[in-house]
């Protein structure tokens, strides 16, 4: 009987394979084993060695040397956006620090939009309403379907470039200005002190990460729970309005030739976020919508007839089922668009890849180490996205059975 | 299992409010709906005749340059008077028939391919690629053959992106396949090795992997060598490819479950002969969607080549809305770009998919009986 209830519970809920805990048998490798490892691994020995050589040759012959010494020589050259103070005198380890922050900057905040869009598409794709799924699906699938730079240069050249010159930017609400030369929007006032709207920023996030965790959890509402969760979000926004409050914000005004006050975006990193989000949102709508059509429907119908309502269903038996697929195909796409960051080369934002790979290693030449420094961060980046979702995937694949 | 007295499972109920029940109620009849429906057939209705008098009414197909082009339409003039350029690069005109060799041979395999069946087709298709990389080299090289000679820098356009794409898929197939078996060998030391090698090659971006490899490869052969750019850029995308396969062929040995080796190994084949026969072919048959879908991807990024300078279908159009001529076509150029990869792009995935689907109905059936 407890057969038959868990196969029928069971039934359209892909499971993962069973990891048993399994001892293998220590026994010792027969020689063939080891002859052919020693084999393979010589193999590869003397492939590295020759090609050792040769590099020593080359390196010798161009009358280069090696060494990590370069990182503290004067680079001498500017980079168009940095997240820490950066000038011609910096020095080349500094270039790679802030190639490696741009780098962050660009993958973090497009990663960001680019879910968030994906998210609200792969619903659309799945929703009832018809026009929705239509606009969603010629939306995924024209996207999907031609390259990423291509997105890129058409955004840069065609899109950036048709907005008005920089007299003439299009205004938003008297704050934002959209021109070819970049977006300009109200930045804090220089030299004030933040303190104490970091600090209410800090506190209502913190108030509405607390009003997340107490959430209410079961469908009969508790009301101690419900209590808690609105006062987390009360004092969360409260606090994050005093945070917005207390800062003297400047707007952008237009004076002689360009804008002052405010901050400006870089129509190259506004080209190159666009590109990223558009292209890694469709992929990621295909993922929302395969998780969540992989449930099985016998769970909806299971959930309505115990008397549970619609919005319950979807975030507490729908959605975490989906999420679990859902996951390693979404870290996946990171890793392609962290890769696909380095993009930025083309239209000329300053990333680790174009003033490192590229600029650095144009001037100094240390081919060998400028190499070993860019893969280590990148293999760092993907491999460490991955690590972090094989962990999560054992943390709630199904056990056993 | 044929004693089986369980009925099939019958397919369920089309829901007709959905999944998304933040959007419950939105029946096809309903006010939200229809809303909607009145929204996308208003933006249709401002933006269509516009789009239509663009692209066809006021458009220009022939005009010898810009200023013959009506500025109120698209100016499709600058893509006809372009397009042997687009398709061939700067080969010299008379030789052009060789670049058009190179660009159809491998549309002709995956059009056999994709074809009706009939005898031999898997490998007279097989034949064809494993013969298109030094095939092809030969014939836009032509020197070796008695042809007259025409160097790398003078190839492009889509002969170049076809090239460069099929080259990269037929070198990578055979070093995907060692590494997938390497990474499933029972011996550690070959296992460690393809893992390690496969996850620097997936966890590098394609374009650190062109910069490395025009940069490095020069250092890594004898001193005196000297090779193409592209042959370069090549050894790059080979590489970064066949990592890419190589998990796709480990998905597809996975598949197969630990009974097809065992019952090869009690009927006496050894490790090679069990994999020719009866291991590997089953995998690549089982990954086919993926391998495609591979082959999508790879030709898409076969346009980041232009970092490394080599004017690949799309490179080729951006130095074209470049000239004085046509200055200011940039639009219809990209547009163009655009509907060639996305034509090729869109059928491989519906055919990919159109395999998966068939081989998920041969599966459901199989389980049945």
């Amino acid at each position: 009987m407890a057969d038959v209830v868990s196969n029928v519970t069971d039934r359209g809920v892909p499971v993962s394979t069973p990891s048993a805990p399994r001892r293998r048998p220590r026994r010792r490798w027969p020689w063939a084993a080891l002859a052919q490892q020693a084999a393979a691994i010589a193999l590869v020995a003397a492939a590295f060695a020759y090609l050792g050589t040769n590099i020593t040759r080359n390196l010798a012959a161009n009358g280069m040397t090696g060494g990590f010494g370069f990182l503290w020589q004067e680079a001498g050259f500017a980079m168009s956006f940095s997240l820490i103070e950066m000038s011609e005198s910096s020095t080349y380890g500094r270039v790679f620090l802030a190639g490696v922050l741009n780098t962050l900057f660009i993958a973090g905040l497009s990663l960001v939009t680019a879910t968030v869009l994906g998210l609200v598409v792969g619903f659309a794709r799945v929703s009832a309403a018809r026009p929705l799924t239509l606009a969603a699906t010629v939306y995924v699938e024209a996207l999907r379907n031609v390259p990423m730079l291509l997105i890129l240069i058409f955004v840069q050249t065609v899109a950036l470039r048709s907005l008005p010159v920089v007299r003439e930017a299009i205004a938003i609400g008297d704050a934002v200005y959209l021109s070819n030369r970049g977006i300009y929007f109200p930045w804090p006032e220089p030299g004030q002190d933040l303190r104490l709207a970091l600090g209410a920023l800090v506190a209502g996030c913190l108030g509405l990460v607390a009003a997340w965790v107490l959430r209410p959890r079961t469908p009969v509402l508790v009301r101690r729970d419900l209590a808690a969760t609105i006062a987390g979000i009360t004092v969360g926004v409260i606090l994050l309005v005093v945070a917005v409050l207390n800062v003297d914000w400047q707007r952008p005004v237009f004076r002689g030739f360009d804008f002052r006050g405010g901050a400006k975006m870089m129509p190259e990193f506004a080209a190159l976020l666009l590109a990223l989000t558009l292209y890694n949102a469709a992929f990621i709508a295909e993922i929302v919508r395969a998780g969540l059509q992989s449930v099985d429907h016998g769970q909806i119908e299971a959930a309505r007839a115990l008397g549970l309502r619609d919005g319950f269903i979807q975030r507490r038996i729908v959605l975490p089922q989906a999420l679990r697929l859902m996951v390693p195909p979404l870290t996946n796409q990171y890793v392609h668009l962290i890769k696909a960051s380095s993009l930025a080369t083309v239209v000329g934002f300053p990333d680790l890849v174009a003033v490192f790979l590229g600029t650095s290693l144009n001037q100094t030449g240390r081919a060998i180490e400028i190499v070993v420094m860019t893969a280590a961060v990148y293999l760092t980046l993907c491999l460490g996205l991955g690590a972090l979702s094989a962990a999560w995937n054992t943390r709630v694949s199904l056990k056993g059975r | 299992m044929t004693l089986s007295t369980i009925p099939p499972r019958l397919p369920p109920e089309v829901s007709r409010t959905g999944i998304s029940s933040g959007l419950r109620g939105m029946a096809a009849e309903s006010p939200v709906s229809l809303i909607l429906w009145f929204a996308l057939a208003l933006g249709a209705a401002w933006i269509l005749p516009d789009l239509i008098s663009w692209t066809l009414l006021d458009a220009t197909w022939v005009a010898e340059d810009r200023s013959g082009c009506d500025p109120s339409g698209a100016c499709w003039a600058f893509i006809v008077n372009r397009l042997p350029q687009f398709g061939f690069g700067f080969f010299p005109p008379q030789e052009r028939w060789r670049a058009a060799v190179a660009l159809i041979w491998p549309v002709a395999a995956l059009a056999i391919a994709l074809g009706p069946a009939f005898r031999g087709r898997s490998g007279l298709v097989a034949g064809a690629l494993a013969a298109y990389p030094v095939g092809a080299t030969l014939v836009l090289w032509g020197e070796p053959l008695g042809l007259r000679g025409v160097g790398t820098a003078q190839w492009g356009g889509m002969t170049m992106t076809v090239y460069v794409g099929t080259v990269a898929f037929v070198l990578a197939f055979p070093v995907g396949l060692v590494l997938a078996l390497g990474r499933r060998s029972s011996l550690p030391a070959l296992r460690v090795l393809s893992t390690v090698f496969i996850e620097v090659w997936r966890g590098l971006p394609l374009i650190a992997v062109l910069f490395i490899s025009v940069v490095m490869v020069p250092f890594l052969l004898p001193p005196g060598t000297e090779l193409p750019r592209l042959a370069l850029a090549l050894v790059g995308i080979t590489l970064y490819t066949s990592s890419y396969l190589a998990e796709v062929f480990r998905g597809g040995l996975q598949s197969l479950g630990k009974g097809q080796a065992e019952a090869a190994a009690a009927l006496g084949f050894t490790y090679w002969t069990a994999q020719g026969y009866i291991l590997i072919p089953q995998a690549i048959r089982a990954v086919i969607p993926g391998i495609l879908n591979t082959v999508v991807a790879l030709f898409k990024d076969t346009t980041y080549v232009l970092v490394v300078g080599l004017f690949d279908f799309l490179n080729i159009v951006n130095a074209a809305v470049a000239d004085p001529h046509w200055l200011g076509l940039a639009t219809e150029g990209y547009i163009f770009v655009g509907i060639v990869y996305w034509c090729f792009c869109f059928l491989l995935s519906r055919v990919s998919a159109r395999i998966e689907w068939d081989m998920a109905r041969g599966a459901a059936r199989e389980a049945r009986t």
